[in-house]
């Protein structure tokens, strides 16, 4: 199942990241001395994925789907509870404390909002120098250098080095979180909705820039977004989360020409018509997500699924490959 | 499992039906009324702060009709939400401060009114709907407290005929077994539920106008679609007239007839909703059309727009979008360009077009 994916439309064919079967349950408890535990949240219920060196993969689905614990786990952030993320070959949760402190430079996270990711009281030059002071031991004037050229990267003027976040616009700000993530020549970025606080003008801006360092830097990108247009842009593949689980995974491409997963067309559907007056039947999903403390039985979808099967509350679909390097999970395709 | 399953989420069973699977977008149809439900004639708003006196709204000027929704789109920091609390007179004053203009609401000057006639028009012909349902929500009342507010205060209702009423109105707003939903606590619904309580407290006293400010930025892209969906077909319904305010164009394609579009504190660009999107005429809606990464229409490369928008503090002479215009003339710094009409329904203001 892994391999097939490991034949992509990637830049690559070495795999860097990769996740098998991982979980990560959150227990509900109940009482306030004798904590019982009365059941768990299956935030990321058994995702398989494989990142290949220098490509984007894209972690799309909505809030609550368990994208965010996903990149969670794969910065070492949560241990899962079931599985394994292995990176560049070894188990995140057996190394070897130096082969932690290797992982954390080589892994780099860019957030959603950079006013909450950068510190209100150090300036602009302490934050992108300190993870170079923590992980590369380099001398005083040879890190200055370094922060002016990753302020130069990102297109930011190294002559702002002494300035704090809140002079900064929001695009600007989004800019000195990469600088700081570039600075230490990460391998992996997890980018979890990197530009969604931003203004449209500004996005473009972002997305650019993500693109441009991504080539000069030779990184490997895993975007974790809701906004189908910015993952089109910037991903080479995509993978549907729905419920703690990947229900579609395919090239980037292939998954706008032809998605295959239910889920996957309502959520083309509700953004598609960017044109008014669009003569595009929509598919509008009726209900909403159940709780992923108590999921629907066999498949995860099928309450809100227009063409579920009786089998499909009993069965849980498996993801498998239906067309090349398109992996589906849905009884639809079955046989 | 299965049973108890269905229990805890009514919504996923029997109610199918009720959405339709399916929508077209066309039959919007909208009945034009004799005269503009609102109308904002050179509004000006400033805001005094330490930083001096920034004027966030600056000559704004449209009009909206019964049964239309008039989009007013722009990146943050505009003014957009700014002009939705002027209408409403919602600013706290100071630092807000009113500098001119009239906005009429059926003919009447809501600026040139006292707090207690304006307090007449809130809720009871204007409705509200804000982009974050759980801080527009009182957390401490239930549901049925909050709904039922607008009725008993502006309609005078009571008893039974009270009740029945806020169920009649959660129930429009699909909302699954209102009898009993309706003593429950805003932290009890998601967030797509709770936006439609709060769309039914907006619709309990049937307003003309309804101002929508960002009323599903909140939500997630398949809740976003139902509720679109549900605010266009109430329209369709009461001809209310709605003022969305978003910075979203797939909302705008969606939902809007025309779109005004502000940039720094004034509107560059009135058109219907083809227009804007087939053919905009001002520098700045093509530029905002080219930056947005569009999933149907795929052009492969993004066109940013250089720099950011000015600071409300910033006084410039001309054109505010001159710095970052492509096609900016000698003429655009000098001089802030007149309104013109190219067509009718199609204003801009651009030195490119006079």
């Amino acid at each position: 199942m892994l391999n097939g994916a490991s034949s992509a439309a990637a830049p690559s064919e070495v795999g860097i990241l990769k996740l098998q079967e991982v979980a990560k349950w959150y227990p509900i408890q109940k009482g306030i001395a004798l904590k019982r535990t009365v059941g768990h949240v299956r935030a990321v219920d058994g995702v398989s994925l494989e990142v290949m060196h220098g490509e984007t993969i894209g972690l799309v689905g909505e809030s609550g789907c368990g994208k965010t614990t996903t990149g969670k786990l794969i910065l070492r952030l949560e241990a899962p509870t079931g599985g394994q993320v292995f990176f560049e070959g070894l188990d995140l949760n057996r190394m070897s404390s130096a082969e932690v402190r290797d992982y954390r430079r080589k892994v780099q996270a860019v957030f959603q909002d950079p006013m909450a990711s950068l510190s209100p009281r150090m300036k602009v030059g302490s934050i992108i120098a300190e993870p170079m002071i923590m992980n590369l031991g380099l001398p005083r004037n040879e890190i200055l250098e370094r922060v002016g050229a990753a302020m130069e990267a990102v297109g930011l003027d190294p002559s702002a080095a002494p300035m704090y976040p809140h002079e900064f616009s929001g695009g600007q700000r989004q800019r000195i979180a990469i600088a700081r993530a570039i600075s230490v020549n990460p391998k992996l970025l997890v980018l979890d909705e990197p530009v969604s606080s931003l203004d449209i003008s500004i996005q473009a801006q972002v997305i650019n820039l993500l693109k441009r360092i991504q080539e000069e830097h030779h990184l490997t990108y895993l975007l974790i977004a809701h906004n189908l247009g910015t993952v089109r842009y910037l991903t080479h593949r995509i993978a549907v989360m729905y419920l703690g689980q990947i229900v579609e995974e395919a090239p980037t491409e292939e998954f706008f020409n032809s998605p295959m997963h239910p889920y996957s067309k309502a959520l083309l559907s509700a953004a598609m018509p960017i044109r008014p007056k669009d003569s595009r039947e929509a598919i509008v999903l009726s209900g909403e997500v159940p709780s992923p403390a108590n999921p629907p039985q066999g498949c995860r979808f099928h309450p809100r699924c227009p063409s579920a099967m009786p089998q499909c509350s009993r069965v849980a679909p498996t993801l498998r490959e239906n067309a090349p390097d398109h992996m589906v999970s849905c009884h639809l395709y079955d046989g | 499992m299965r049973g108890k399953q269905s229990s805890s989420n009514p919504i996923c069973d029997g109610h199918r039906d009720e959405f339709g699977v399916g929508y077209a977008m066309q039959g919007i149809g909208y009945a034009m009324g004799p005269g503009p439900v609102l109308k904002v004639e050179d509004l000006r708003v400033s805001f005094s702060t330490r930083r001096g006196v920034g004027m966030a709204v600056n000559g704004v000027s449209f009009e909206v009709k019964k049964g239309e929704t008039l989009g007013l789109v722009g990146e943050s920091g505009c003014g957009k939400s700014t002009v939705a609390l002027s209408i409403m007179k919602l600013l706290p004053r100071p630092p807000a401060k009113f500098e001119g203009g009239r906005v009429l609401f059926e003919g009447e000057d809501l600026m040139a009114m006292d707090e207690e006639e304006v307090r007449s028009y809130r809720g009871r012909h204007i409705g509200m709907i804000f982009q974050d349902p759980m801080s527009s929500l009182n957390p401490v009342y239930n549901i049925n407290f909050q709904v039922a507010e607008p009725l008993r205060i502006h309609q005078g209702l009571r008893g039974s005929a009270l009740v029945d009423q806020v169920v009649t109105l959660l129930r429009r707003m699909r909302i699954p077994a209102p009898e009993n939903r309706a003593r429950d606590y805003p932290h009890q619904f998601s967030g797509g539920m709770r936006q439609r309580v709060v769309g039914s407290i907006a619709l309990s006293c049937e307003p003309e106008l309804i101002i929508a400010d960002e009323p599903t930025t909140a939500l997630d892209a398949t809740i976003q679609a139902q509720y679109l969906n549900l605010l266009r077909e109430l329209q369709e319904d009461t001809g209310v007239a709605i003022l969305l305010i978003t910075h979203d164009f797939s909302v705008v394609a969606k939902m809007c007839h025309r779109v005004a579009v502000m940039y720094a504190g004034t509107i560059v660009e009135t058109a219907e909703v083809e227009t804007i999107f087939n053919n905009p005429a001002h520098p700045y809606t093509q530029a905002l059309m080219a930056a947005v990464p569009d999933i149907a229409a795929w052009k492969g490369h993004l066109s940013p727009i250089d720099g950011s928008p000015p600071s409300i503090y910033e006084t410039h002479r001309g054109c505010p979008f001159a710095p970052r215009c492509a096609v900016v003339q000698d003429r655009c710094r000098e001089e802030a360009p007149p309104e013109t009409q190219r067509a009718k329904e199609h204003g801009v203001r651009c030195w490119l077009h006079v």
